[in-house]
């Protein structure tokens, strides 16, 4: 029943998007306004035949229903309600589907902003071919609502999704990726008019602003995610998942910069078409990596063929196009090209923030190609018949550095608009010492040991800090964000630098140290879940006699998957965190368990969300100013 | 050749140095932080050098794993049917580690012949295993 009625909403919904990409664009070639005209109501259309098909969906995992294929695999009766809810996003064809409703949203939501856009029509086709491509894809590769030969077993929902950071990180990483479909779309739409003039740039500010702050939160969840469930006490790995979700925050981190350039200085308005292009197609490939199955990683789960070939075509297809729209010559646009105006030019120019912005977009660019090849690296050899090899986090760690040195450099910069003066140069000579000081003896003075690396980025991270409050008044949304990327490199390199670990052999009863802290296990118990049992330990921890608190990690045993899970517990604080992962039985009383001391680790969320709260504000503002 | 020419090709040409800088940056960063992939019949063949960092993958042999009595030592082998190899490591293994089920581990062969583990990586899905694995352990 639902499998019959969720193909048939998939099939309309492909009908409005053939609909929606057909029409307005032969509309534009023949100036027919009746063919134009077609666009809003099928982009809505469409919206309300996924809509329904997500809901279908959803209901089918509420309810139970096996009988679709999909629904089986990846639920079960005994999955609490709200992961039942949720669980249609635990696997590869929902989070199709939830990609394409998301691409529905975006739209509806961005044609009903901008009603009265003169190439709205435009813009829904592009994003209507877009979408035709995807429900092709979902509905020949991927389809949630294929009904089961016959009746069918739950297999539960992948117990490492059993978090409630499952709930909300991926829908959020999906509405920023998917997001940055819109300013392609605004940029395809002003290329093929040949206006890429002043009022596409904000037109594509605004809404890149908007896709990146959902980004920005989905990784910053992402990383909150893996901290708490993967164990180890990591917050980034390097996986070739999470480098997927990176490349596009990247370019389209660049591409807002390019874009506050292009309003004081018109030569970045090649560059800033070009990443539009390249963030959409980052967001496309980390799809592509994350769907096909090629890259061996905990998110990856298909590994059909014929769903990575359909999605590296579907890259190839749109990147060639967007390129030869972007290189053919338009002769209208001169007025912007940086051909007529030397570049040169605002290297001279009076507001220095320029120079700034253009090393922004450039080492941002270069940190994503260098992303960009450790991650691909792997895959190249392997075609190239080079032999398996995979690229280990201290490769991301060593080429990333540099570049942050030069950027946290740059920001410091960010609050001055015009650096000809000599006592200027005197006050920020002074605050380089005063840094550079600080980065040498903070951390001496409170460890006892000296870092050159932690020292320099310290420093660095003070050097933007203390430029930092300058702007506050004139640039607010800015000062935040800057803010934001500062707590976290500071929040980075402290908790790497500081924290502490220990794997023990331990005995009930038994004290172990971990710097000034004493954990002592209590013992064990035995508890039930609704769809796991699961062995408890109790840990009382002390700092100088007295109680800090009490911590109960947790060995689960998922029955229905056959899975063990360690559920560690976590101590958290503004300054640092206690974790414990309890490690294996040794023998009738003995376990192995992890301990961590996590210093600063908080700083890292934080910074991440600081950051999506800037660029909040600078939506808002913008959204005020033009009102 | 006026001033604007000259300082385009000054620009030019710092660009070209950064580029090749950064490049050649990547290329030294990647050649050192490399793991190959390998099987124990792979490893067999190779007569690697005893520091050789390298990534071995294959199936934990059923009843070879064994405990230190004290402390947090374990060893297990790691077969791919046709060769065999002893792995030690020091540490908590991961949760999806079964005797029986695919593991990679991360390290190096010491003057033995055992590799010396650094990091442990398991997974029950042999999905999460690299082709070259799957097709020796399933043959």
């Amino acid at each position: 029943m639902i499998s019959t009625l969720g193909n048939i909403t998939l099939v309309c919904a492909l009908l409005f998007a053939v609909l929606q990409s057909s029409l307005p664009l032969s509309g534009t070639w023949r100036k027919n306004v009746y063919a134009l005209a077609v666009a809003r109501p099928c982009a809505w259309g469409q919206f309300f035949a996924i809509l329904c098909a997500y809901l279908l969906l959803t209901l089918a995992f509420y309810t139970n229903d096996f009988s679709l294929t999909y629904v089986a695999a990846n639920s079960h009766p005994a999955l609490p309600w709200f992961y039942r809810l949720t669980a249609l996003w635990g696997a590869h064809e929902g989070s199709i589907l939830l990609w394409i409703l998301f691409l529905n949203a975006w739209t509806v939501y961005f044609s009903h902003r901008q009603k009265n856009l003169a190439s709205l029509p435009l813009i829904l086709a592009i994003v209507g071919c877009v979408s035709v491509c995807f429900l092709l894809f979902l509905i020949f590769t991927s389809n949630p609502f294929l009904a089961a030969p016959y009746p069918l077993q739950g297999q539960d929902l992948n117990p490492l999704l059993q978090d409630p950071g499952f709930i909300i990180h991926p829908p959020m990483l999906y509405a920023g990726y998917v997001g940055f479909v819109i300013p392609f779309a605004i940029t395809q739409a002003a290329l093929l008019q040949k206006k890429l003039d002043a009022s596409w740039a904000m037109l594509t500010r605004q809404w890149t602003l908007a896709a990146w702050c959902f980004l920005t939160l989905g990784i910053t969840l992402g990383s909150w995610w893996a901290y708490r469930v993967l164990g180890w006490g990591g917050f980034w790995f390097w996986d070739p998942v999470e480098n997927a979700s990176l490349l596009p925050w990247l370019m389209g981190t660049a591409l807002l910069h390019s874009l506050v350039l292009f309003e004081k200085h018109a030569g970045s308005v090649r560059w800033s078409a070009l990443l539009t292009i390249i963030t959409f197609a980052f967001s496309l490939l980390g799809t592509f990596l994350v769907r096909s199955g090629i890259l061996v990683s905990a998110h990856t789960f298909a590994n059909d063929p014929a769903r990575g070939i359909f999605l590296l075509l579907l890259l190839a297809i749109v990147a060639t196009l967007a390129l030869v729209n972007y290189v053919y010559p338009r002769h209208a646009t001169l007025g912007m090209d940086p051909a007529v105006k030397p570049r040169d030019d605002s290297l001279g120019a009076r507001d220095d923030s320029l120079i700034g912005l253009w090393g922004n977009t450039l080492l941002l660019f270069t940190a994503a190609m260098t992303v960009l090849i450790g991650t691909l690296y792997p895959l190249i050899a392997e075609t190239l018949k080079l032999g398996a090899i995979s690229v280990g986090a201290p490769y991301f760690n060593l080429v990333m550095t540099p570049i942050l040195f030069l950027l946290l450099i740059l920001m410091g910069f960010a609050p001055y608009r015009d650096l000809h003066h000599r006592k200027l140069w005197f006050s920020l000579l002074r605050k380089i010492v005063v840094c550079l000081l600080g980065g040498i003896f903070l951390p001496w003075f409170f460890s006892g040991t000296i870092d050159f690396l932690t020292s320099l980025l310290l420093a660095l991270s003070f050097w933007v800090l203390i430029n930092l409050p300058i702007a506050m008044r004139q640039i607010p949304a800015m000062t935040i964000a800057h803010l934001g990327f500062v707590i976290l490199i500071l929040g980075i390199t402290l908790s790497s630098a500081f924290s502490e670990e220990r794997e023990v052999r331990i005995q009930p009863q038994e004290n172990t140290r971990l710097g000034p802290y004493v954990f002592h296990f209590l013992g064990t118990d035995e508890i039930q879940g609704e769809n796991y049992k699961s062995i408890r330990a109790h840990f009382l921890v002390k700092k100088n006699q007295r109680i800090i608190t009490d911590l109960t990690p947790e060995k689960r045993f998922y029955l229905v998957r056959d899975m063990i899970m360690t559920k560690v517990d976590i101590h958290p604080g503004i300054f640092r965190d206690l974790y414990i992962a309890l490690g294996e039985p040794l023998d009738k009383t003995a376990w192995s368990v992890r301990l961590y001391y996590k210093p600063f680790i908080r700083w890292v969320w934080s910074g991440g969300v600081l950051m999506t709260l800037g660029g909040l504000l600078a939506l808002w503002q913008r959204r005020q100013k033009s009102l | 050749m006026n001033s604007i020419h000259k300082r385009r090709l000054y620009f030019l040409a710092v660009i070209a140095i950064a580029i090749s800088i950064a490049t050649s940056f990547v290329l030294y960063a990647l050649k050192q932080n490399m793991n190959l992939f390998l099987t124990p019949t792979e490893i067999a063949a190779k007569h690697l050098p005893e520091d050789y960092h390298l990534r071995l993958g294959g199936m934990v042999k059923p009843g070879s794993l064994l405990r230190d009595k004290q402390g947090l030592g374990v060893q297990f082998v790691v077969t791919d049917t046709h060769q065999q190899i002893l792995v030690r490591y020091h540490g908590i293994l991961p949760d999806l580690f079964r005797e029986g089920k695919g593991v990679v581990a991360e390290g190096n062969l010491n003057a033995q012949g055992e590799f010396i583990a650094t990091q442990v990586l398991a997974k029950h899905d042999e999905k999460y295993m690299p082709k070259t694995v799957t097709k020796v352990t399933h043959d």
